[in-house]
């Protein structure tokens, strides 16, 4: 372990994410497959932090994992402090709703479900009226800029429209935490930048902490920090400089409007 | 709907119904309400994938419209019985029965009519099965009639009479001479208006009386409750009271008085007479039973019986009493046929497994669309949506089929108890006794209600119970589209020491929780304990063990049965259980284990079902002896039916993969299918719970459909005139012989004899059969068999003495024959020519041999009639199936003669085998018009029963066809499987496409893996149907008509339509693009 790295895995009043030698192991019966070997983690608040590594190293594990999607088999997750783990499913699913955003690669949306709707479902359940639900939503979509789009059904848009509604869902709540996996990996390049300058910005402007898992390099470059894994373990965790200087959320907006306007071609 | 239920009255249950669904669809709605977009989501998913939505539509229309049409043909039939009672008494509001002076009948009619309730009263004279009818014009005779004798001021009380032409007929009209015959004359014995009719009281000795058919009547009459109840038709003639009486007053053996009064009371007619709340009928009634000393009659005895005096109060309590009427039930139907058994007993089942279908196949179709919606079910649980939040989602989801398919199947069901009624208008009547009421569609609101309500309900019970399911779904598998985790089986001990110590991770430390969390971590750890119990064994042996014991002191067997199939399953799972201690591989304990509980669920149903089995599908229910009449409920009919079946598909489903390994062997040398011949067979051998629920689902129904078809033609076929009589058509009955005037009978014995040279042309044998002695007072046959059981004979009283002709020319197949004996040919023949030999009837449950080369045994018989005449021995060696005409044993006069018995003249039957091509009415009429036997009073009896087996065709194919609905069930459930395996397998199909598979081969594969189920569940339900279809006829006869050909189509039919339904999924596999299928990997 590097200084550097021990300076990371130190926890602070400002830790977003704390986690103590998780373990995770797959047990099939006759075979047991350890995905994670005892990680552990800070994550400041604020931070934009990319995982990286290998196929099958366990980076999507270790996101379910922190995120509580999963449970551990040992060791400790604490989110904003608290241990998750104490959590009963019930308890768990609502403290997700309130304090998590979640962006996937295949965006997951409901295709039953407007645009707006889809955004509009996770304050729903978090018992927010429905008039202050319909307000966030639909100033939660005018922050990723489709507005436009809000009655549309997710069929009727494209793979970038659709990922910043997942996006926007993600935002909705005002969580303190986005867990994005592979957020661009179903994008083409130009629209890929896109996502992540929207979710850079957002982190600039909202200080959300944002969890990357990727595949791509110039995707993980562009986050405060990298962590790379491999076997289960982190095999490095360091900070990069400065993510990459990103055009005023204004701009994006228009940008991405006049695309449309262009006829951009839907996934 | 007339009945009642739990002690509520119709209207009570419909409306309870009706709240408690319209509260659960109002719960539904509020939440939907308080949360608009899972509403939305709900509705939403309705419509958006419109094949799979169609298909659940028309399985649960199908659910619907079966309960639909449960209601209201039970309503209809409560209706229409009430609509026939009505008919037959007219306006006729109470009566009194008994044996009256006149004096008394003065007095009653005279008070009666100065009653201010009442408007008229007559006596009248009814004389049940009294007297015999010739007909000129047809030359055949009846007995058994039903004789009314009526004043004309019965018109003023009968009300308004009509024919069968629909025009007004008055009592009064009736000359001394004159008759009206009821419809059921006209229908059963071909009597006309106009025909001229001799009369005759049974017991009378007399000369018949000439008559003239005036009218026939469109309807039955009956004034007394026991005719009524019975709602039978009757063979009636009506006369004028005066005739009536002077044949009384010849014949000196009936009093020349009225022994009906009937009562019509003040009012517009039918159920309006008796007045609000009874205020006019009651008065007559407390009357009646005051000045008679007259009780309803408890006991409702049929026909009605004069020894005491009983009163009838027709109005409204005859009229509208019964319980749940069938048009069947209790009718020499019941007796004479399988499939009216069948009907009565089985419908209300086959109905519940249909419905039972079509909620498994809604269950199958809601976890199809789960298994599509999966990504999308792990996202909104990974955002915040709670568990009940999907439940609500799909419960809303949920009520709109509910509703649309109870509101449409609710119509359907109503068409469908019109076809239904139709079809069963036309069954021919199979017995003089049979119900032959006019059916009519009337579904009471009541009905209805109830209808759409439990539609709605059982429906909603199952979105809800497999919501539930779907809302535990693993989210990071969900999200990412990965197979579920396997669930890892917790050991005993593991699971209680969690229990009681608090929670530690892997690493022994501990875990902190919240006390909801403990809360539930504790109730599932004592689930999981519950479960683990179970699924070992234990707990589901001590669930057998204390069913068993609480059950022991009720009535309910099907109870009693369901504990010991439980500790059967806890014996198999036990066993399992300890092999797998034992270090045995868990896929062979698995094997022994499931074999073991399909095995004894098989052996223990057929064992335990076996009463009630014979019941519902003997031809002839005499061979079952003193077990004739269980009343079977519909819950022990359910269970002798499927614990048989769900063993064996639980035996076929633990050794498929046996199966399926040959079946893969053979395919791989089939060039087009080789490359199939492991992906075609892995899925079902992998997938075992739903391609067992599936096989289940379609074998049920084959096996139902087989063993109706199968064991009613071929009891059909064993009710033909070779094998019930040996191939004699006419018979001239010995016993209604000896009731005649001796003068008249003694010299016809050589002319019968001679008619197959007098009538040449007609008659082919005549053969003579006697009693060997007078049985009324004999005493019973023994038989040397252990315990020595007493010969109680089914159909006669005591041994025939048969002639040599029926003994050289009877075709009568032998039950079972004695050892020795190479053909039944030879045992007549020896019964024959050897003293000291006799054959009898086979009777069940007395320890006759059932097998081929029994050894001989003895049967001891008394020599005389008298009650203390001694035994003599003569030797058995051969049994005549139980469905031979004579129930009783036959020897030769040389047995007769050596046995030292004096011949006996009295009680002679005779037989008589028509020439080919010749029918039973032209050699009745021949006989008649050359023998003169209507003057003298002798009837001959047809003994061919070719209504009898068109109407156990007619009802078969009913029951067949009903059942038949159900194969869109099994099919539809094979076809929602292989969709699903559509969807689960979408990157696999995507990977052989990538590897070479055509589309056709990839079509292939899936048709193949459907095959492969819907041929197994054909063979298990058809070998099943067909053993126990063999099993059943054995107890009759030794050879069993299998009607293949029929069942050959059936089978080839039910394949072509389940595998038609698997087409389409199969060629939506086949057009998955490989790049998108590989692109989710």
């Amino acid at each position: 372990m590097t200084v550097k790295q021990a300076s990371l895995l130190t926890s602070t009043d400002t830790d977003q994410v704390e986690a103590i030698g998780v373990y995770k192991t797959y047990d099939t019966g006759k075979l047991k497959v350890e995905a994670l070997k005892g990680v552990s983690l800070h994550i400041r608040r604020g931070e934009v932090v990319a995982i990286m590594g290998p196929s099958g190293c366990g980076k999507t594990t270790l996101l379910n994992c922190l995120s509580g999607l999963d449970s551990v088999t040992a060791g400790v997750v604490k989110i904003a402090g608290q241990d998750i783990r104490a959590f009963s499913d019930r308890e768990l699913t609502a403290f997700r709703a309130r304090e998590m955003g979640f962006v996937f690669q295949t965006y997951n949306l409901l295709p039953v479900l407007t645009g707006l709707e889809n955004v509009e479902l996770p304050l729903l359940v978090s018992g927010v009226s429905p008039g202050e639900a319909r307000a966030r939503a639909r100033a939660s979509i005018e922050r990723v800029g489709l507005l436009d789009w809000a009655r549309h059904r997710p069929a009727e848009m494209s793979g970038g429209q659709r990922q910043r509604f997942a996006i926007a869902r993600a935002l909705a709540t005002m969580p303190s935490i986005v867990w994005a996996d592979e957020p661009t990996g179903a994008l083409d390049s130009t629209t890929n930048q896109e996502i992540i300058d929207l979710m850079l910005s957002l982190n600039r402007e909202h200080s959300l902490t944002f969890v990357w898992v990727t595949h791509a390099l110039e995707v993980a470059r562009q986050a405060s920090r990298l962590i790379t894994m491999r076997d289960g373990q982190i095999e490095e965790d360091r900070r990069l400089l400065a993510a990459r200087s990103v055009p005023d959320t204004q701009e994006t907006r228009l940008s991405t409007g006049a695309r449309r306007e262009n006829g951009e071609q839907h996934e | 709907m007339n009945n009642t239920l739990f002690g509520w009255s119709p209207t009570m249950f419909a409306l309870l119904l009706a709240a408690l669904t319209g509260g659960i669809l109002l719960v539904v709605l509020g939440l939907g309400a308080s949360n608009t977009l899972i509403w939305r989501m709900g509705l939403r998913n309705v419509a958006r994938r419109r094949g799979q939505t169609l298909m659940m539509l028309i399985g649960l229309i199908l659910a619907a419209t079966f309960i639909t049409a449960s209601f209201g043909l039970q309503d209809s039939f409560n209706q229409s019985m009430v609509v026939d009672r009505l008919m037959k008494m007219g306006n006729v509001d109470e009566a009194v029965s008994g044996t009256f002076t006149q004096a008394q009948v003065n007095e009653a009619l005279a008070h009666l009519q100065h009653m201010p309730q009442v408007q008229a009263a007559t006596g009248i004279v009814y004389l049940p099965r009294a007297a015999r009818i010739f007909s000129e014009r047809t030359a055949l005779s009846n007995a058994d009639q039903y004789v009314y004798g009526v004043p004309p001021s019965f018109d003023q009380v009968y009300g308004p009479l009509t024919d069968n032409q629909g025009r007004r007929r008055h009592f009064a009209d009736l000359g001394p001479r004159d008759v009206f015959v009821s419809s059921t004359v006209a229908r059963d014995e071909d009597v006309r208006a106009g025909d001229r009719l001799q009369f005759v009281f049974e017991e009378q000795s007399n000369e018949a009386l000439t008559v003239t058919v005036r009218a026939v009547l469109a309807t039955d009459l009956a004034v007394t409750d026991g005719e009524l109840e019975f709602d039978g038709s009757y063979p009636e003639i009506i006369l004028p009271l005066s005739t009536v009486l002077s044949l009384s007053a010849q014949t000196h053996f009936l009093a020349p008085v009225p022994n009906v009064i009937c009562v019509k009371n003040v009012g517009r007619g039918g159920l309006d007479d008796t007045g609000p709340n009874g205020t006019r009928g009651q008065p007559v009634l407390d009357y009646l039973a005051q000045f008679f000393h007259a009780a309803p009659d408890a006991r409702g005895f049929f026909p009605t019986y004069f020894d005491s005096v009983i009163l009838h109060p027709l109005k409204p309590q005859i009229a509208e009493s019964q319980g749940n009427f069938s048009p069947l039930d209790n009718k020499s139907d019941f007796v004479a046929s399988p499939a009216a058994r069948q009907f009565s007993l089985m419908l209300p089942v086959f109905t519940a497994l249909l419905v039972g279908a079509g909620l498994l196949l809604q269950a199958l179709l809601c976890l199809l669309l789960a298994a599509e919606r999966r990504a999308e079910l792990g996202m909104s649980r990974a955002i915040g949506l709670q568990r009940f939040h999907l439940v609500q989602a799909l419960l809303v989801e949920g009520c709109g089929y509910a509703v649309i398919a109870s509101s449409l199947g609710l119509l359907l069901g109503v068409g469908v108890v019109a076809l239904e009624l139709a079809v069963l208008s036309r069954v021919p009547a199979a017995g003089t006794l049979s119900s032959h009421i006019a059916l009519h569609l009337a579904v009471s609101w009541q009905g209805l209600l109830a209808s759409w309500c439990v539609s709605a309900l059982a429906m909603l019970a199952v979105v809800f119970i497999t919501a539930t399911w779907i809302s535990r779904t693993n989210i990071v598998s969900a999200i990412r589209d990965l197979d579920d985790p396997l669930p890892a089986r917790a050991s005993f001990s593991m699971l209680i020491r969690s229990l009681v110590t608090a929670p530690r991770d892997t690493a022994n430390e501990p875990l902190p929780e919240t006390f909801a969390r403990r809360l539930t971590r504790q109730s599932a750890i004592i689930g999981l304990l519950l479960w683990e119990s179970f699924i070992r064994g234990p707990l589901c042996m001590l669930a057998g063990v204390l069913l068993f014991t609480l059950t022991a002191r009720q009535d309910e067997t099907w109870m009693q049965q369901l504990s010991v199939a439980l500790l059967i399953g806890g014996g198999g799972l036990l066993l399992s259980w300890l092999l797998t201690l034992l270090r045995v591989p868990d896929a062979l304990a698995g094997r022994l284990g499931l074999s073991l509980i399909g095995l004894g669920w098989l052996v223990y149903g057929i064992w335990t079902g076996k009463n009630l089995l014979l019941i519902m599908f003997a031809s002839d229910v005499s061979v079952l002896g003193a077990h004739a009449y269980v009343d079977a409920s519909p819950p022990e009919v359910l269970f002798s039916l499927l614990l048989p079946l769900v063993g064996t598909v639980l035996l076929v489903m633990s050794n498929v993969d046996l199966l399926g390994r040959l079946l893969a062997f053979l395919l791989r040398h089939v060039r087009s299918l080789a490359p199939v011949s492991r992906t075609g067979l892995a899925y079902p051998l992998t997938f075992r719970f739903r391609n067992g629920v599936a096989l289940a689902l379609l074998s049920l129904i084959i096996f139902l459909v087989i063993l109706v078809v199968a064991n009613n033609l071929s009891s059909i076929q064993q009710s033909s005139i070779q094998t019930t009589t040996g191939n004699f058509q006419l018979e001239i009955d010995g016993v209604e012989l000896d009731a005649l005037d001796p003068a008249h009978t003694t010299n016809l014995n050589a002319p019968l004899l001679a008619t197959p040279r007098t009538l040449r042309q007609e008659i082919a044998l005549v053969t003579r059969m006697r009693f060997a002695y007078d049985p009324h007072h004999a005493r019973p046959i023994r038989l040397s068999l252990p315990g020595n059981p007493m010969y109680t004979s089914t159909k006669s009283p005591g041994p025939f003495v048969v002639d040599d002709t029926f003994l050289s020319n009877t075709t009568m197949p032998l039950f079972v024959r004695a050892r020795g004996y190479g053909s039944d040919r030879q045992v007549w023949d020896t019964v024959r020519d050897r003293a000291g030999y006799a054959v009898l009837q086979y009777i069940g449950n007395i320890g006759l041999p059932t097998i081929q080369g029994f050894a001989p045994f003895m049967a001891s018989v008394p020599q005389t009639g008298d009650p203390h005449a001694p035994y003599r021995r003569v030797t058995v060696i051969g049994l005549l199936p139980s469905n031979a005409y004579w129930g009783t044993m036959f020897f030769s006069e040389k047995t007769e003669a050596s046995i030292g018995a004096t011949p006996y003249d009295r009680f002679t039957f005779y037989y008589f085998r028509l020439q080919p091509g010749v029918s039973v009415s032209q050699a009745a009429s021949t006989l008649n018009n050359e023998l003169g036997l209507n003057r003298l009073g002798i009837a001959l009896n047809s003994l061919v029963q070719d209504t009898l087996d068109a109407y156990t065709a007619s009802l078969t194919l009913f029951l067949a066809s009903y059942l038949a609905m159900g194969l869109l069930f099994g099919a539809f459930s094979i076809s929602v499987i292989t969709s699903r395996a559509v969807v689960e397998r979408r990157q696999q199909i995507g990977m052989l496409r990538a590897l070479g598979f055509s589309r056709g081969l990839v079509q292939r594969s899936f048709l193949l893996e459907a095959s492969f189920v819907i041929t197994l569940s054909l063979l298990a339900g058809s070998l099943l149907a067909w053993w126990l279809a063999y099993q059943i006829t054995s107890q009759a006869a030794q050879t069993f008509p299998f009607p293949l050909g029929t069942v050959v189509l059936l089978l080839a039919g039910s394949y072509l339509v389940a595998v038609l339904c698997t087409a389409p999924p199969a060629r939506r596999a086949s057009r998955v693009p490989p790049a998108e299928a590989l692109r989710y990997e």
